[in-house]
């Protein structure tokens, strides 16, 4: 064990392995930076290109742009007041109060080490948890299984959005989507309407380039040429002060409690950052000594919710790696990464491949000391960048789109399907439909349609085996009352989602 | 104006970078492998096919002058994979570690899309192991003829884990209930990795897999799962106490064959390239190291008598299932 684990950290501590996080964080934090770019878009279209690289390599250039993006998001939410990525909404509160005080230097520097440690927090909760997890992991049946991922559902779909029915409504859709391809069970085409793009079922890469990807452009379009053309206004980061030492050891404590709070979020399946973001500052406002600060330029507020949405980061992980069960959009992304890497996630994933493991463990963690140099030295490019003109962006998107959903399994039927499903995204996002609950669904139909088929065939068609076996009821109650409390009162309600 | 122009002028921008992508140099005048060999493996992560693609691919590069870069394309039953390498272009830089499940299973019992004998080409089988049936050790049977009495007394009851509809290890239990009239509970999960691991929790009652599957043989050692049986001729040699399934009743022989295949329409010269590459390789000893822990046997086979050997076998598939009376849908 030992001796794996030194070997995992001489893996990853060569020049290559550090430069490819480097380069991921610095995509991430530039994605971010950039509004409607989202960390998920990022890694969906990054993905297939992480194929072609080793394992130690491609997955924690992905982690890096996942983190990265997740503070990239708050820089033009202090700059502009516009979240760069869905998370930072909360950034916007007490970010732009403040750099329009003249502070957004300051400002950048409290979200940078707010989210750097509550990165490493929560990266810190996935090392420590995800081995003994994993262990557990085999004591799941197909029932069990089944009761957790109604939960993970559950939980997605009265959570995300504004409002539980539409939650609940593209929950449903991306159950459709994932009904489409072979029956889990007996091998037969369903929903393929006999093309052969679909006899696999949606391809997850397409399905999320066009989703997330696609349709930002197309509301993008949606403007005027001279407007897309325009530079947003220019911000005041020049001449700005640094974080004074007291400011930022005021806000220890609202740290620490965000990054538990991202941290437990991050660890539930189905739930994202956004969720933690708007959780964690609420509980920082009511634990203040200065509440009536919040929203206007405090920057506990601040610390509040970047360290929340950044500790999502690596607990995000923990469900999708012991159990394969996705933590959240971009975990489910990673999770395809892993799994075309050779590294499935399970029981096993430890055992089998602890060296590869402990690498991208190594430079999970090594990442985020590299996001605080790459925030400190560069803030002035990544300033620079929230002022990028559209016109010349969007382009360039769509082109990273279309090569992202060929390469992946070279088939021309996938960058198709992914212009289809970014009118599709497109149409939902206009209606605001949340599209996490979709993707979620989407992931999980499948894995929860197999189990649930396992667990009959093996009770010999007795539906009471869900109820009777203590793991899968405690999961089933547990929907029940996340369902029960979510129409009843829903304090976490967030705008947009994920 | 000045701002108008910028869209065209971004637009211009990204199909000039997608042209300089898609360009090539004139291909004839390189030497062939010039890029990286692309190997599709239609199967998911952490199964046998995966493992042995990458210890392959591990000291590729000192033999073909390039990398090999696997590329796993699950789902469809295969048919994703095999499609993509059927489509791909015969220029020898995409090749397939097949397996029997697609290429000389599948066809018989669904619509491939394939003609498994005419479109693709054998290029070179580099090792193999043998299938076996385990249980967990928490099960009150320790040997296949304890297991086949509590099936027996429990018709239908006692499960069977298999790495999916009309895979190896369906063919498997389908034999064994057709031999010896026993009647199991099949439940196919989507790989066989989930299927050892349910197997492992003792959610379902015996498992196919092979000695690479989820540690079989470390686990097998540590007691905790008894190997019921060998789909070999004869005893293996890394657990002699273990019957062959012809012992138990069981005529069935199974091997999981490790062999790298192309679409048709490579050029001879290149797959000699290939084949004279796999057989330095095999000579390889870390290489060697690393396929003898996983329990696999080099069992070098290329040309004519590999394509007899595909061909052997999807006869005798085809024969099994007509015995059984499975027809294709």
């Amino acid at each position: 064990m030992i001796e794996q684990i030194l070997e995992g950290i001489s893996i990853a501590l060569t020049f290559e392995a550090l430069g490819m996080v480097a380069v991921g964080v610095f995509a991430g934090i530039t994605v971010g930076a950039i509004p409607g770019l989202t960390g998920v878009m990022a890694t969906a279209i990054l993905v297939p290109f992480s194929f072609f690289m080793a394992p130690t390599l491609g997955i924690p250039f992905l982690l890096g742009v996942h983190k990265g993006a997740l503070f990239g998001g708050s820089i033009p939410a202090i700059l502009v007041n516009t979240p760069g990525t869905p998370p930072a909404a909360a950034t916007c509160l007490d970010g732009y109060p403040l750099a329009q005080k003249g502070e957004a230097k300051s400002a950048i520097q409290m979200s940078l080490y707010s989210s750097t440690l509550g990165d490493t927090f929560s990266d810190i909760a996935l090392i420590v948890a995800a081995i003994p997890l994993a262990a557990m992991a085999l004591k799941f049946g197909p029932a069990d299984f089944f009761g957790l991922l109604v939960m993970g559902l559950t939980v997605i779909s009265s959570v995300t959005g504004a409002s539980v029915s539409k939650g609940i409504l593209s929950a449903l859709i991306g159950l459709m989507f994932g009904l489409v391809g072979l029956d889990a069970i007996s091998g037969a085409e369903r929903f393929t309407f006999g093309l052969p793009t679909l006899e696999g079922g949606i391809g997850l890469v397409p399905l999320l380039i066009g989703l997330f990807a696609v349709s930002e452009v197309l509301i993008q379009a949606e403007k005027k040429i001279s407007q897309l053309a325009e530079k947003p206004p220019t911000s005041h980061l020049r001449g700005g002060r640094s974080l004074k030492l007291e400011e930022f050891t005021a806000s220890g404590r609202t740290i620490f409690r965000s990054s538990i709070i991202g941290t437990i979020v991050g660890a539930i399946p189905g739930t994202g950052s956004s969720i933690a973001t708007f959780i964690g500052y609420g509980a920082a406002k009511r634990a203040s000594k200065k509440p009536e600060e919040f929203g206007k330029g405090s920057y506990e507020g601040v610390a509040a919710a970047e360290a929340a949405n950044s500790a999502v980061a690596g607990a995000d992980l923990i469900p999708t790696l012991t159990l394969g069960i996705p933590g959240g959009g971009t975990a489910a992304i990673l999770m395809g990464a892993f799994i075309a890497q050779g590294l499935r996630p399970g029981p096993s994933l430890f055992e089998e491949n602890a060296t590869t493991m402990y690498a991208i463990f190594t430079l999970l963690l090594i990442g985020n000391p590299i996001m605080l140099v790459q925030g400190w030295l560069l803030t002035g490019i990544f300033a620079w960048v929230v002022t990028i003109r559209q016109s010349l962006l969007l382009p360039c998107i769509i082109m990273f789109c279309v090569v992202g959903g060929y390469i992946f399994q070279n088939n021309l039927g996938d960058v198709e399907l992914s212009l289809i499903a970014g009118v599709f995204g497109y149409l939902l996002r206009k209606m605001n439909y949340p599209l996490a609950p979709l993707v979620i669904a989407y992931i999980i139909t499948p894995m929860a349609e197999r189990s649930f088929k396992q667990a009959l065939l093996l009770s010999q068609g007795d539906y009471s085996v869900f109820f009777t076996r203590p793991i899968s009821l405690f999961f089933i109650l547990l929907a029940a009352l996340i369902l029960f409390m979510s129409i009843w009162k829903r304090p976490w309600a967030t705008p947009g989602g994920e | 104006m000045k701002t108008t122009k910028l869209l065209p002028a971004g637009l211009a921008l990204a199909l000039a970078l997608v042209f300089v992508a898609s360009a090539t140099p004139a291909e004839a005048a390189r030497k062939f492998p010039w890029k990286p060999i692309r190997v599709i493996v239609a199967l998911g992560a952490g199964g046998s096919h995966d493992m042995n693609s990458r210890a392959v691919a591990s000291v590729a590069n000192d033999y073909f002058g390039q990398p090999m870069i696997v590329q796993l394309m699950p789902g469809g039953g295969g048919k994703i994979g095999m499609t993509a390498l059927k489509r791909a272009k015969p220029d020898g830089h995409t090749i397939m570690l097949a397996s029997a499940s697609h290429l000389t299973i599948g066809p018989h019992v669904r619509n491939m899309g394939f003609d498994p004998l005419k479109d693709f080409v054998p290029i070179f089988m580099i090792n193999k192991a043998d299938y076996m049936m385990v249980s967990p050790a928490s099960k009150p049977w320790k040997n296949f003829k304890e297991f086949a009495a509590a099936a027996r007394k429990n018709p239908g009851k006692v499960s069977y884990g298999s790495s999916g509809v009309y895979g190896t290890g369906h063919l498997m239990i389908l034999k064994i209930m057709a031999d010896t009239g026993i009647k199991l509970n099949h439940v196919p999960f989507k790989g066989g990795g989930p299927a050892f691991r349910a197997m492992l929790g003792g959610h379902v009652d015996s498992a196919g897999a092979l000695p690479a599957t989820g540690g079989t043989l470390g686990r097998y050692r540590r007691g905790q799962l008894n190997i019921l049986g060998v789909c070999s001729e004869k005893r293996v040699k890394l657990f002699p106490k273990v019957p062959t399934m012809k012992e138990n009743g069981v005529d069935f022989l199974l091997a999981s064959k490790r062999f790298y295949i192309g679409p048709k329409g490579i050029p001879q010269d290149r797959v000699d390239f290939l084949v004279e590459g796999f057989k330095k390789l095999l000579k390889n000893k870390s290489y060697l190291r690393l396929i003898s822990k996983m329990g696999e046997v080099p069992t070098p086979l290329y040309g004519e008598a590999l394509k007899k050997d595909i061909a052997d076998e999807y006869e005798r598939f085809g024969k099994i299932f007509a015995s059984i009376g499975v027809k294709k849908k």
